[in-house]
């Protein structure tokens, strides 16, 4: 039977030899842009150490001074009073359960403060290098950020408190950084050597984006003398909408600062990663298209197939075979030609993954991804036989025959 | 022509699986190559407000780096967009303006505040980019230079910030700061990204947000270049100006890194890349080859694969053609000429779907800016002679490469055999 399946393979070469080729391209094709939806996958699926729900985001802006509306401060106020009384009113909101203030201190927001950590010894300079994310202390307990060896976020947030430093881990290894275990418990300093902290411990790295691992590591530091362009609030579970419709203008003003570009964490999420999901689509579109192209094909063909060799399956029925042999042999044909294709796909998939060439971070799913492919263009091809096999199984023998 | 029409038509008759397959594999192909094709021309194409486009370079940042290891980069001051970029040659105009949107909250005269796209623009900034003036006027220099609180805004912002009053010399509060409108212009989409805003209000040189140090700030520069001045030559000045900025650095031990800047439409519209990353244009324009290759390719093959079944059922006409002297040349012609004209019919539809598609589905040009439900490309920007003239260009390859081979291995047949065969 096998036999018989590859000579009647060899006998429709010159129409199998394109298949072929349309499968081996497709099939490289379908690997490549899986592979490289499976890579967006991993990053995705790291476990971000913050819980990324129910909060919502602002920015804290001051009246100029040159403004009508601005009003004159006495002694005993500033801008700052005014801040952390708009900021005292905010955590009195019902839906609130706590409020925090920072600068490049937000996820999904592509700033990078590239900032150097040195430990002097008297040997070397160990320097780290990090994304500097500053923040008043209740920022931890907004986003929920856990200390990599368990400390709650109430835990970091003293440390903060105490002016000491929380770094994070690296996630690509680069063998010119420095080990970040050996920052903690060392006093460093930050940017230029008169800025000295204590690195109380480490914590997990805030990403700027859910699609992009960390470029160099994370150091949460205190806000200093700086001001925080940045408002975050955790809201309740599910009340971020009812909390935005709950502000009133005194809610959202104290005398000169206010607060406006009111959203949620989902919007900013979407917000940043809307052309990675542009890009996403585009592949999935691209690949179902070369799916349907595939189905086409095979549809066509055998089709064609099917019309040309009535008789040729008539006289196989006469001799025997049953409806469902005609059935699994033009299956068979379908699966034959894929099977050579994908091994040729697979060579070249494991080639260009050898060599690098491809501008994709390879994980362990990127080998999974050729037997999917495989998978996937096998349940293509037999739905796309399934019309014309079927056809060819109902040939009425003694009516095909008649001519001859 | 009448004879092949008649033909396609017994063949749609005959073989309708076949000729459907090959039909719908047509339009799908051209209909994904075009949406790919004009994805990336709108972000190229002129259109108002940005019908200088192809006149336009964009000076976009500055990267310092002291010892190589510590870098800073990031849009420029006031000053050293001046120093780079004004007074070019072969330069028409030349705007210093902030090319980010600042999202302002803006109250007029209907008690409500509304939340609005901000952009601080110069008065040139209106001689590159021809926002339509509905009411009033564009800033003066003079305004400009003396930080005059002066705002120009969208037909929208007017509808519902003023209502029906007039808004051309009312006072409209933006971002907690009074501000008198001197003029309203039409509404324009965001994919025009360099020159799109609801509000602009004047890039006063002296405003603080506007700055970061002496070296940074939030500036670009925009030129006007004048026809038929090549792009390479302001680009060599602008060269130069980075080695004179260079020898003012150099005795604080430190020196500009140049990454291309000015830019053209085509980097823009990719997006500019990172204020420390020179462009790769290049290797973005050989992916999207790329992408065209496989999207023409893969259903090449397959649509040359059901032209060879085609051609299986007609060998013997061809025989009896070739009996009576047609030449293999011609028969190779009319094969692919025949072939042609259902490519071109598949292709109509696949640009129409195309067009249809690129114009309703907005969220298509993620890559072109962070636009928001309101980006759309005017209509002209889709469709027009170039890309036209892309789309039967695309079938004519599409129909070489699949054509080619069945017929000239259709032509081959020999007679006797074809004929005997019937």
């Amino acid at each position: 039977m096998k036999r018989h399946l590859l000579a009647q393979m060899r006998n429709e070469w010159s129409s199998n030899i394109w298949m072929i080729v349309e499968l081996f391209i497709v099939s490289v094709v379908l690997w490549f842009i899986f592979a490289t939806l499976a890579m967006y996958y991993s990053m995705y699926k790291v476990d971000k150490g913050w819980d990324s729900h129910d909060i919502c985001l602002a920015s804290t802006n001051v009246v100029p001074q040159d403004s009508p509306h601005y009003h004159p401060y006495d002694s005993t106020s500033t801008p700052r009073t005014d801040l952390q009384l708009l900021v005292n009113n905010l955590r009195n909101n019902e839906y609130v359960e706590a409020v925090g203030l920072g600068q490049n201190a937000l996820p999904y927001n592509y700033n990078y403060y590239g900032t150097s950590m040195g430990l002097v010894t008297p040997d070397t300079t160990f320097m780290y290098y990090a994304n500097r994310r500053m923040m008043s202390p209740d920022m931890f307990k907004v986003f929920r950020i856990e200390g990599a060896n368990g400390e709650t976020p109430e835990q970091l947030a003293e440390i903060l408190e105490r002016d000491q430093v929380i770094i994070s881990g690296y996630e690509l290894f680069d063998e010119n950084l420095s080990d970040p275990d050996r920052f903690i418990g060392q006093q460093v300093f930050i940017g230029d050597t008169a800025s000295v902290f204590y690195v109380a411990t480490k914590a997990y790295g805030m990403r700027r984006s859910d699609y992009e691992p960390l470029r160099g590591g994370v150091v949460y530091t205190p806000l200093g003398g700086i001001w925080p362009r940045e408002l975050a609030v955790r809201v309740k579970p599910g009340m971020s909408e009812k909390f935005l419709q709950s502000l009133t203008h005194d809610d959202k003003q104290v005398g000169n600062v206010y607060i406006n570009n009111l959203r949620t964490i989902e919007a900013e999420r979407e917000n940043a990663h809307y052309d990675i999901n542009v890009s996403i689509r585009n592949f999935i579109i691209c690949a179902s298209f070369l799916l349907l192209v595939i189905f086409l094909s095979f549809l066509g063909t055998f089709w064609f197939r099917t019309q040309e060799r009535t008789s040729e399956i008539a006289i196989r029925i006469t001799n025997g075979a049953t409806r469902r042999d005609i059935f699994a042999r033009f299956v068979g044909e379908g699966l034959g030609l894929l099977v050579i294709a994908t091994v040729a796909a697979a060579i070249v998939d494991i080639l260009l993954i050898k060599y690098d060439t491809l501008p994709i971070e390879i994980t362990s799913l990127t080998y999974y991804v050729i037997p999917f492919v495989f998978i996937l263009l096998s349940a293509m091809t037999v739905a796309a036989i399934w019309t014309p096999a079927s056809k060819a199984m109902k040939i009425d023998p003694a009516s095909a025959l008649k001519d001859q | 022509m009448k004879t092949k029409l008649l033909q396609i038509l017994y063949d749609v008759r005959h073989q309708p699986v076949i000729a459907w397959v090959t039909f719908i594999a047509t339009a799908l192909s051209i209909f994904l190559i075009m949406v790919v094709v004009m994805m990336q021309r709108v972000s190229v194409v002129p259109f108002a407000p940005e019908s200088c486009r192809d006149r336009l370079l964009l000076g976009a940042y500055i990267h310092v780096s002291d010892d190589g290891h510590n870098d800073s980069s990031a849009p420029m001051s006031y000053e050293i967009a001046r120093k780079l970029y004004e007074g070019l040659d072969g330069v028409e105009h030349t705007s210093f303006f902030i090319r980010d949107w600042d999202p302002v909250d803006v109250k007029g005269t209907k008690n409500e505040y509304i939340t609005a796209k901000s952009r601080f623009v110069d008065a040139e900034f209106f001689n590159i980019f021809d926002h339509k003036l509905l009411q009033g006027r564009f800033f003066t220099p003079e305004e400009v230079k003396a930080g005059i609180p002066v705002a120009i805004i969208s037909e929208r912002i007017a509808r519902e910030a003023f209502g029906d009053d007039n808004p051309v010399g009312a006072t409209i509060i933006i971002a907690q700061k009074d501000y008198r409108v001197c003029g309203v212009v039409a509404d324009s989409s965001p994919l025009a990204s360099t020159a799109f805003a609801d509000i602009f209000r004047v890039a006063w040189p002296e405003n603080p947000e506007l700055y970061y140090g002496d070296m940074f700030g939030r500036f670009y520069a925009g030129l006007l270049v004048a026809d038929g001045v090549d792009f390479e030559s302001v680009r060599e000045q602008v060269r130069r100006r980075y080695d004179e900025l260079d020898s003012e650095l150099a005795p604080e031990g430190k020196k500009t890194v140049y990454h291309g800047s000015p830019f053209d439409q085509e980097v823009i519209g990719a997006g500019l890349s990172g204020s420390n990353v020179t462009p790769d244009v290049g290797s973005a324009r050989r992916m999207r080859y790329i992408i065209y290759a496989i999207l023409l390719i893969v259903p090449a093959i397959n649509l040359s694969s059901m032209l060879h079944s085609r051609m299986r059922r007609r060998v013997s006409e061809i025989g009896v053609r070739r009996a009576y002297g047609c030449t293999r040349s011609r028969i190779v012609f009319d094969i692919i000429s025949e072939n042609f004209i259902v490519t071109l019919a598949g292709g109509f539809i696949g640009v129409a779907a195309g067009v249809i598609f690129a114009y309703s589905y907005s969220g298509l040009y993620g890559s072109v800016a962070t636009l928001g439900p309101e980006a759309r490309p005017e209509i002209g920007a889709l469709l027009n002679w170039t890309t036209i003239g892309i789309a039967v260009g695309l079938c004519f390859i599409l129909n070489i490469i699949s054509a080619s081979v069945p017929a000239i291995q259709a032509a081959r047949v020999n007679p006797v055999e074809a004929i005997n065969k019937k």
